[in-house]
């Protein structure tokens, strides 16, 4: 018939055209979901959603040196630091204790003690950390020392009755895919690099942590310390995710090397 | 039995509820001298609430008027809050007398058996278990 | 108030029963809480901020639950992990005596006579049966030697470990203060007050080489439904086990096995130590775990957490960070380095 054989060129073009879109839908959907596997653009993120800083990072930066500009010495590469601006804003006073510092260094420097870093130095020393992530907090594990900061992303406050921490208090919220973590209640025992940078025990460090690219981090802090500064000043380093293949943490304690000769004894030993 | 009784009994035996040594951190023995009392009376210059041992610094001022500065050991944040000792009430300026133990060191550290404060509060502010229990003789 | 005495009284007799049949006081409190009792004998002193109330703190256990391993059929995490976070601390006592926990540090002046055995908790040792460390004679020797020189140090190796902060090693951080269990995919980490432990849930990863001792270890762990299993080497043994001078060397494998109850309240830990060099078998430590989930029974030992400050209703436990440095450096005097 006439008829059937009119409907059926438009019958056969919806159906093409259909199969024709779910085609390319089809197509499409695989084409994403493969771009997405391998989209290097897509930072990682928890099942809420905030970007997932979780693995090993470290830094190339040689802010460890000095965080100011520096000319080569026996012990340190030349630096113009990372200090924006320049130079760290001292007190008259204040600036006499650093140069203290940097005169004692090679024995004064806390981290020859094995001490903990501290808070910002433990993120620019050159040694990596690894970053456990949850939505209520990141658990930063540093290799030097094996000491653990926790960042509680759970919206609570510092507390009332703080004592005088080590790494301080780090309380961290979102502002979009930026964390930013308020550190405060510190211990005066730590310096901020090796040349005898240092602070009190009234450093507040605002640090921000932004995902550049999946492997890569801007990391940003903002020091406060009115026993110590003039006024506020900014840092910036870059951290890089550990992709060596099996790469992991090895703990590293320097404070036992001076006596763990002794231990376990030993059939031969007096 | 009341508890006062208890306590009294237990006390009485030399035995105290949950006494002795959960702390191990320490070695009083290793830093400080049992034989060498001493107690000073200052002002506080600094309180470090740090784990497992807080410090305390003083300024003491001798009989010939100098000043010299004294740190002393006391125990952990947790059981030092427990007795109301805290950064406020040892805040920078506060009147306190130390007794306790000398560093073997030779220096002007010591370790705090207890604390007395300008009001005649006492507190016992020492950390260290295997620290001697009888009250050193004051100086 | 009356309830509060009560509690107290029964809390009391508690303890002056145990304290009586054990005089080493295995405390669960900071050593200044033991004194308020008797600062109430003293008519000088006034009155000081008291401990908190007896009945918050959990009493040391003389026996403890076997836990079958087998399914686990609680909560569990996305990466089908069971969910056991939080903060755990074990049930016993500390590191004072491995074969006589609740026994008091060998050595050390008794105010009052043991009473007998069975009426303290076993030996750490769970196997061999009779509870003893199977020790080579040689190390056996080195064992004694440390008991004695523990109480006047003048051999650094006599020093305790803890006493300098070193890490607390494998088993002994599991019997030293309360930790945190922390899980994540790939991870099961444990913060301890000294050192902490990465589980490595892919065991695909090889071990670290074996030149390379460290002192918690390196670990390799999965599940098998609520047990944990982890493969540890590359431990040094430096940690000892404790103040009764026990220890492995680093030639040491351990296979542990972290059993959870599946209402999540308790594990045990069960940890199979081979040391050809220092013993004359295999030998099994159990230690058994409680999850501690309320601010109110922080006791500066097992728990030492807070309630965090927060608008929200929910009550959140958080614990302080776990750093100590003190008399770190060469043996002997810390407060020298000041």
């Amino acid at each position: 018939m006439n008829t059937a054989a009119i409907k059926n060129p438009s019958w056969f073009k919806k159906i093409g055209l259909t199969l024709l879109l779910l085609t390319h839908v089809f197509a499409f959907s695989l084409v994403t979901s493969n771009a997405d596997a391998h989209d290097a653009t897509k930072i990682p993120r928890l099942a809420n959603g905030k970007p997932d800083f979780s693995g090993i990072w470290q830094t190339t930066s040689a802010a460890d040196y000095d965080l100011e500009p520096h000319s080569n010495r026996k012990d340190a590469p030349p630096g113009p630091g990372i200090v924006e601006g320049g130079e760290i804003p001292y007190l008259p006073k204040a600036l006499e204790q650093r140069k203290k510092n940097f005169e004692n260094r090679a024995t004064d420097d806390p981290a020859l003690k094995g001490f903990t870093l501290g808070v910002p130095r433990g993120i620019y020393y050159p040694e990596p950390f690894q970053i456990f992530q949850r939505a209520r907090d990141l658990n930063i594990v540093h290799q030097f020392g094996h000491s653990v900061r926790t960042i509680h992303t759970n919206n609570t406050e510092h507390p009332e009755d703080p004592n005088d921490w080590w790494l301080g208090d780090s309380r961290g919220k979102w502002e979009g895919d930026t964390l930013v973590v308020d550190v405060k209640h510190f211990n005066d025992k730590t310096w901020l690099d090796r040349s005898g940078n240092f602070h009190s025990d009234a450093l507040q460090v605002v640090e921000r942590w932004k995902f550049l690219d999946p492997n890569t981090i801007e990391y940003k802090a903002t020091l406060t310390d009115a026993q110590v500064f003039s006024k506020p000043w900014n840092i910036s380093v870059i951290l890089h995710r550990h992709r060596e293949k099996n790469f992991q943490l090895i703990e590293d304690y320097r404070y036992t090397l001076d006596y763990d000769q002794y231990y376990p004894p030993k059939p031969d030993q007096k | 039995m009341s508890s006062k009784t208890i306590v009294g009994a237990l006390a009485v035996l030399g035995v105290v509820a949950g006494a002795l040594p959960a702390n191990a951190h320490h070695a009083f023995s290793a830093e400080f001298d049992a034989a060498k009392p001493v107690t000073v009376k200052g002002v506080v210059t600094k309180f470090e609430l740090v784990n497992p041992h807080s410090w305390l610094y003083l300024d003491v001022t001798g009989p010939d008027g100098k000043v010299t500065n004294w740190g002393f050991e006391f125990g952990a944040p947790f059981s030092l809050k427990e007795k109301g000792v805290t950064k406020k009430t040892l805040a920078v300026g506060t009147e306190i007398t130390i007794s306790g133990y000398k560093s073997k060191s030779g220096q002007n550290y010591g370790y705090a058996v207890e604390s007395t404060f300008a009001d005649g509060r006492t507190v016992k502010t020492g950390g260290a278990q295997d620290a001697p229990t009888v009250q050193p003789a004051t100086n | 108030m009356d309830s509060n005495l009560g509690k107290r009284q029964h809390a009391f007799s508690n303890l002056m029963l145990s304290a009586l049949m054990s005089a080493s006081l295995v405390s669960v409190a900071a050593d200044e809480n033991t004194t308020s009792p008797a600062q109430e004998k003293k008519p000088a002193a006034k009155p000081v901020e008291t401990a908190p109330p007896a009945q918050t703190r959990r009493p040391r256990e003389k026996s403890f639950p076997t836990i079958a391993s087998g399914e686990w059929t609680g909560p569990k995490l996305s990466d089908g992990q069971p969910d056991v976070s939080g903060f755990w601390s074990n049930t016993i006592g500390n590191h004072g005596n491995l074969t006589d926990p609740q026994g008091g540090v060998i050595g050390e002046a008794r105010r009052t006579p043991l009473g007998p055995r069975d009426q303290r908790a076993p030996s750490r040792v769970s196997d061999p049966a009779d509870g003893q460390f199977p020790f080579q004679p040689w190390a056996l020797a080195k064992v004694k030697e440390f008991q004695v020189g523990f109480h006047n140090p003048t051999y650094p190796g006599h020093v305790e470990p803890n006493a300098r902060c070193a890490p607390g090693g494998v088993p002994k951080s599991l019997y030293w203060h309360g930790y945190d269990i922390l899980q994540y995919p790939g991870y099961v980490v444990f913060v301890f007050d000294n050192g902490s432990r990465i589980i490595h849930l892919d065991e695909s990863k090889p071990h670290l080489p074996e030149k390379l001792k460290l002192w918690n270890g390196d670990s390799r762990g999965h599940w098998e439904g609520n047990t944990l299993v982890v493969d540890v080497s590359n431990h040094n043994g430096k940690a000892l086990f404790g103040r009764s001078g026990e220890f492995i060397s680093e030639n040491a494998t351990i296979k542990e096995k972290y059993i959870f109850a599946n209402d999540r309240s308790r594990y045990n830990y069960v940890g199979t130590f081979t040391d050809p060099t220092v013993y004359t078998r295999p030998f099994t430590i159990t230690i058994p775990a409680i999850k501690y989930t309320r601010a109110e029974e922080t006791d500066g030992w097992n728990l030492e957490a807070r309630w965090a400050k927060h608008a929200g209703k929910t009550q959140i436990l958080e614990h302080d960070e776990r750093i100590c440095h003190e008399n770190n450096g060469g043996f002997g005097i810390g407060s020298a380095q000041r």
